[in-house]
């Protein structure tokens, strides 16, 4: 590829030019062309064949019960699955990716499965998996119970062979499939992530907390003069104005959100190994830490707060029930937003860079060989300019929730003097 | 669209937000001991700072008046100096017309006694020569009176105390 060559030389240029910014502009080369360089590791190995590459695409911003690396090779995460038969639990490599199942259940594209039909063997047995497009309509051996939801889509039900017998499959309880009989406990690729980032975030503020009692009233170093920009711009910027008064008691909060969520985007930017995973585009992460931030500003809601949404002070009375009504609902908008708010623009983000990637793969399968190099030639400045501006939005998105949490927290702390509000 | 139905980004399980909840406890309750002591010890750090550089201002406003003072010490030191030396002056010159006046008057003194000495001392000595004169006189009229005398002097006598005794009687 000289292309990438030439920007590779050029980008080194630039970077021993800009000495300031040579660290971030390093970092930035390193995403560009992991990002490139995985994208075609990864590609052909997971589409294998018959896959097309939209489905790929999904599967690389779904949550998945293995992480896989390269090739064939993945990282076994535990696999934990609790149902009326009791406790599975084994690692994700036993289930040899989807040939084998265990207990009854299979790995669907990564994804746990429970296999419907008690007569299905327990341990581990081979199986194959049938797509219902195919054959659901001449297979009369199909295990199928009616009542389940996974069954309505019989355009998209896949199902699992074992021997003569074609058995459906049933996803984990789920906020749209609640009347699933199972649940999914398993330490998937983005809790593993959500770990590694915890770790992650333990290492580097036990050290930073340890620099400033050991270098009391001296200047920051290292690590720490890294990070104190952020800690210092978050408090004077954002929890100090947003809370006021009692900003000390929510600064722990506030930051810890911040850098949880600033360090899931980033994470979830490198696009191998360590990364990958889609954390905060996952709806079921953003949704939990906004949660916590309405659990917070309903606890510490003041008098002030409550009166302000059950009550409008100064507004005419005829109005008050109908600014009740709005205020009630704005109670659940609000964090509501928030989770809506990161989940969109990380998942968007990555759509929008696998989508330019995947555009190679439908140029090499509509013209060939060519088509496909014309497409790199395109899609690989925007990748990079894309990733660029991902990484931007990491940083942003972190600092929105932070902001707005900060803020409501705030608005639920005030106090106002009634007489000349509103 | 059959793909956004088995979306599961859109459709979390009760695991993924189990586990999400737990580590953001914990990320909660670790980290909050280590922001918590950010927190302080970049509040201390500030304070310190701002300690610090009005320490250094007082300081130095300090060390400014210090440098007048000095100044003004050394000015007056200098003029206590000179004044000295003029009082000083001013004594020496009132000593020396106080031991003139005296040397003076010590000379007069002296002069005087010399001049009284060397008077006493000619009247002694006219004293003397008078008493010579008056000797010498006796003598010669003794021994005149002794050549006029010789022979009769016995008369003499005689005719001498009975006039001594006439003015003893008269007296």
């Amino acid at each position: 590829m000289p292309l990438k060559t030439g920007n590779c030389l050029l980008f080194l240029i630039k970077i021993n030019k800009i000495k300031t910014l040579k660290s971030t502009l390093f970092l930035l080369a390193f995403l560009f062309f992991g990002c490139t360089f995985t994208a075609f590791a990864t590609e052909p190995t997971e589409g294998a064949d018959e896959e097309n590459p939209v489905d790929v695409m999904i599967h690389h911003i779904c949550d998945a019960n293995e992480f896989h690396i390269v090739g064939d090779f993945s990282i076994p995460l535990p696999c934990i699955a609790w149902s009326e038969d009791g406790l599975m639990f084994t690692l994700s490599s036993s289930f040899e990716h989807g040939h084998m199942a265990v207990d009854g259940y299979v790995l669907d594209h990564g994804v746990l499965k429970k296999i419907i039909g008690d007569d299905f063997p327990k341990g581990t047995v081979a199986v194959s998996f049938v797509h219902a497009a195919d054959d659901h309509h001449s297979n009369e051996h199909i295990h199928s119970d009616s009542s389940h939801e996974s069954s309505k889509n019989e355009e998209h039900v896949t199902l699992v062979k074992y021997g003569d017998t074609t058995y459906e499959l049933e996803p984990s309880k789920a906020l749209q499939s609640m009347s699933a009989s199972w649940y999914d406990f398993s330490i998937t690729k983005n809790i593993f992530s959500m770990l590694l980032v915890f770790l992650m975030l333990l290492f580097v503020f036990s050290k930073i907390s340890k620099a400033y009692t050991k270098r009391e009233n001296q200047a920051p170093k290292g690590l720490q003069s890294l990070m104190e920009p952020l800690i210092l711009f978050m408090r004077d910027d954002v929890v100090k104005p947003a809370i006021g008064e009692k900003w000390k008691k929510f600064f722990p909060f506030i930051m810890c959100l911040f850098f949880f969520i600033l360090f899931c985007n980033l994470l979830g930017l490198i696009p191998f190994f360590p990364g990958s995973a889609n954390i905060t585009g996952n709806i079921g992460v953003t949704f939990v830490l906004a949660m916590f931030v309405f659990v917070l500003v309903t606890i510490n809601g003041k008098k002030d707060y409550w009166q302000h949404i059950f009550w409008m002070p100064g507004v005419p009375v005829a109005i008050k029930p109908v600014m009740t009504i709005i205020e009630v609902m704005g109670m659940f908008i609000k964090p509501a937003t928030l989770f809506i708010r990161l989940f969109a623009n990380i998942t968007a983000g990555h759509i929008v860079i696998l989508s330019l990637v995947s555009l190679i793969f439908f140029f090499n399968m509509s013209f060939g060989t060519a088509g496909a190099g014309v497409a790199i030639g395109f899609a690989l400045p925007f990748t990079f300019a894309l990733n660029l501006m991902e990484l931007f939005i990491a940083f942003l998105q972190a600092f929105v929730f932070a902001l707005l949490a900060a803020i409501y927290i705030g608005t639920a702390l005030e106090e106002h003097h009634h007489e000349e509000a509103h | 669209m059959f793909f956004l139905v088995e979306f599961s980004v859109l459709n979390p399980s009760f695991g993924l937000i189990f586990w999400t909840s737990l580590i953001f406890i914990l990320v909660w309750v670790f980290l909050s001991r280590f922001f918590k002591n950010i927190a302080e010890a970049l509040e201390n750090r500030e304070n310190f700072i701002d300690g610090s550089l009005t320490k250094a201002k007082k300081a130095e406003a300090a060390l400014a008046g210090l440098e007048s003072e000095k100044e003004a010490m050394l000015k007056e030191a200098e003029q206590k100096g000179l004044e000295i030396i003029r009082e000083a002056e001013a004594i020496k010159k009132t000593k020396i017309a106080q031991g003139e006046a005296r040397g003076k008057e010590r000379e007069k003194n002296i002069l005087e006694a010399a001049e009284l000495d060397k008077a006493n001392r000619m009247k002694e000595m006219e004293l003397n020569i008078q008493n010579q004169i008056g000797q010498s006189s006796l003598e010669i009229a003794k021994k005149l009176l002794q050549r006029e005398l010789e022979g009769n002097h016995e008369d003499f006598v005689k005719a001498q105390i009975a006039e001594l005794q006439d003015q003893e009687l008269v007296a």
